[in-house]
């Protein structure tokens, strides 16, 4: 049985819609219109243990709200969810030991207080042995680098440190489960890095099952080799994140270096001309005629280099969202 | 964990001693007027009464340390979604929501109040026997779970409406019948506030065990109204979570 199991799990909101101005404010109050909102809608996967999976959706697709389900925070409006064989929304505290949720957008950490006093709340909840917890949390600041600022109230620290000290705070009870929601979320790219390899080494060195959820391709390309896509509440994709290329990309890029100059005419006969800066120029064409192309141009133009590559992933998934395919 | 945030800021912790022990002097003056006139209040002399009022005394400075603030921040953690980060912890949620954020700034109150019961007490020159000391323990804790009960229903309601800011100053406002003895109610007043919202009985029925008041039969309903109440705000409690719907990220 899978550590993470989901089957057609649905979670519906009722929303309210005002109308604008003062009149609808007024109108409002003794006559509002709902709106169902299907914010998860008959989504089923399965996650093995050790696998970090990235959940990649526009803002809004119910990303979150899957892993909230999952985390036993809301009750589901329909379907199935085994999360190391418990029903998260029975919030067993045997479960609740055994994962972590990190939310970029909101902190546990005491406001007021150094970041410690957090972690020593938190040994107390999760009542982890003394020993163990000194091993963990003096393992954790060193991978972390954040010794200097435990002892500084939370509040004066840094974006990037107060995150660090949240993910501490979050696995100071070793999870087998993660869910990571945003955790890179407004970090500058050298403390982005920083908490990518911590995510990896932390999955290779405890064997953790992560989900993770970011805007930034970036995290998603390094650290998951499979994703989900969702969108407007619907996995459009599951699968190894190469296969989104394969399956989605419609076109390759060539690009080609010219020893002569040529008209544009004459290169947009070869496919859609993307740039052409002389000598060099970009075309966009068929996945499946690429090789054949390349070829003809090499035989009919002055080429003095050519190469033909993958679109970038975002590219590619930006257009999955905008045509709204979807697979099973 | 608060007494340390407190401390943090010590100028507002004196600050709020001093509000707490001007609001409370001005408290028992005034009672003193309005039962010194006669020397009597429903029966109740002015010594008995203002054993009661320690007792209301002790029971506002506990309810404000504990009950308030906490309550506040239950409302506004539903709203907000903030409240996600207590229902993920392996800890009864109830009890992370009801003793999160205790404020101590009402100390300076509750030493007061206890130092006004001994005296009103000594005043008073009746015997209290181990028994009656007992049942007064017993009523007093009984009255601190009734209010929280109540009081955390009301909290409770917010996972229903999208916001309700008064909701929290329903129970602070209702307390304030309790500092008056419970014979001062009488017709469709004592029904309500003795008998369907006991907030009345929460410092009379203590009181009553300290002034050789004690009348059985109140006790015993006041202690089954008050377990039934706690039993449904836990209910209700768990019943509504299913209603939260957290907050975007």
């Amino acid at each position: 049985m899978s550590l993470i199991s989901v089957k057609n799990l649905k979670k519906y909101y009722k929303v309210y819609k005002k109308e604008p101005g003062l009149w609808g404010s007024i109108k409002s109050l003794w006559h509002r219109e709902y709106e169902e909102v299907k914010a998860v809608d008959d989504v089923s996967f399965e996650i093995e243990q050790g696998e970090i999976v990235g959940f990649i959706g526009q803002n809004g697709a119910g990303k979150t709200t899957t892993l909230k389900v999952l985390s036993g925070l809301l009750f589901p409006t329909g379907g199935s969810v085994s999360v190391l064989g418990f029903n998260p929304w029975e919030r067993k505290p045997e479960f609740q030991k055994q994962f972590a949720l990190v939310m970029g957008q909101k902190n546990q950490l005491w406001w007021d207080l150094p970041a410690m006093e957090s972690f020593l709340l938190n040994k107390a909840i999760y009542e982890v042995p003394d020993a163990q917890f000194k091993k963990t949390l003096d393992k954790l600041v060193t991978l972390l680098d954040v010794k200097d600022v435990l002892n500084i109230q939370v509040r004066k620290l840094s974006l990037g440190q107060r995150m660090k000290c949240e993910l501490i705070a979050a696995l100071l009870h070793s999870p087998k489960v993660l869910f990571l929601d945003e955790p890179t979320i407004g970090l500058d790219v050298v403390m982005q890095k920083v908490l990518r390899d911590f995510i990896r080494d932390y999955n290779k060195e405890f064997g953790a099952t992560i989900i993770l959820t970011s805007h930034y391709m970036d995290d998603v390309k390094e650290l998951c080799k499979r994703a989900i896509i969702i969108d407007h509440g619907h996995k459009i994709f599951d699968g190894k994140l190469q296969d989104i290329i394969d399956t989605y990309a419609r076109n390759k890029i060539i690009s080609v270096v010219l020893s002569e100059k040529v008209s544009r005419e004459k290169l947009e006969k070869f496919g859609e001309l993307k740039s052409y800066e002389d000598p060099q120029a970009t075309l966009l064409v068929p996945r499946k005629k690429a090789a054949e192309v390349a070829g003809r141009m090499i035989a009919e133009l002055p080429v003095e280099d050519v190469n033909i590559e993958e679109p970038p992933i975002e590219a590619i998934i930006r257009e999955v969202f905008q045509t709204g395919k979807t697979t099973g | 964990m608060n007494l340390m945030v407190m401390l943090e800021y010590r100028a507002d912790f004196l600050f709020w001693g001093f509000v707490s022990v001007m609001w409370t002097a001005f408290n028992f003056f005034f009672t003193g007027i309005i039962v010194g006139s006669s020397g009597f209040l429903a029966g109740w002399n002015t010594d008995e009464v203002f054993v009661l009022l320690s007792i209301f005394t002790i029971y506002d400075a506990f309810t404000w340390s504990f009950f308030y603030f906490n309550m506040q921040r239950y409302m506004n953690k539903v709203f907000t979604g903030e409240l996600d980060m207590f229902l993920v912890k392996p800890v009864d949620p109830q009890f992370m929501l009801s003793v999160e954020h205790n404020s101590y700034n009402n100390l300076f109150r509750l030493f007061i109040g206890i130092g006004m019961l001994i005296i009103s007490l000594i005043h008073l020159n009746k015997p209290i026997t181990l028994f009656s000391f007992l049942i007064f323990v017993i009523m007093f804790v009984l009255g601190f779970i009734l209010t929280y009960s109540v009081w955390f229903m009301f909290a409770t309601i917010s996972f229903w409406v999208d916001r309700l800011d008064n909701l929290n100053d329903v129970m602070p406002s209702l307390r304030r019948l309790s500092q008056l003895p419970r014979s001062v109610y009488s017709g469709v007043s004592s029904f309500l506030f003795c008998m369907v919202l006991p907030v009345v009985l929460v410092t009379s029925i203590p009181a009553e065990a300290l002034v050789h008041k004690i009348s059985p039969l109140w006790n015993l309903y006041y202690t089954v109204f008050t377990l039934v109440i706690f039993w449904v705000s836990r209910r209700f409690f768990y019943y509504s979570i299913k209603k939260y719907s957290s907050a975007g990220s």
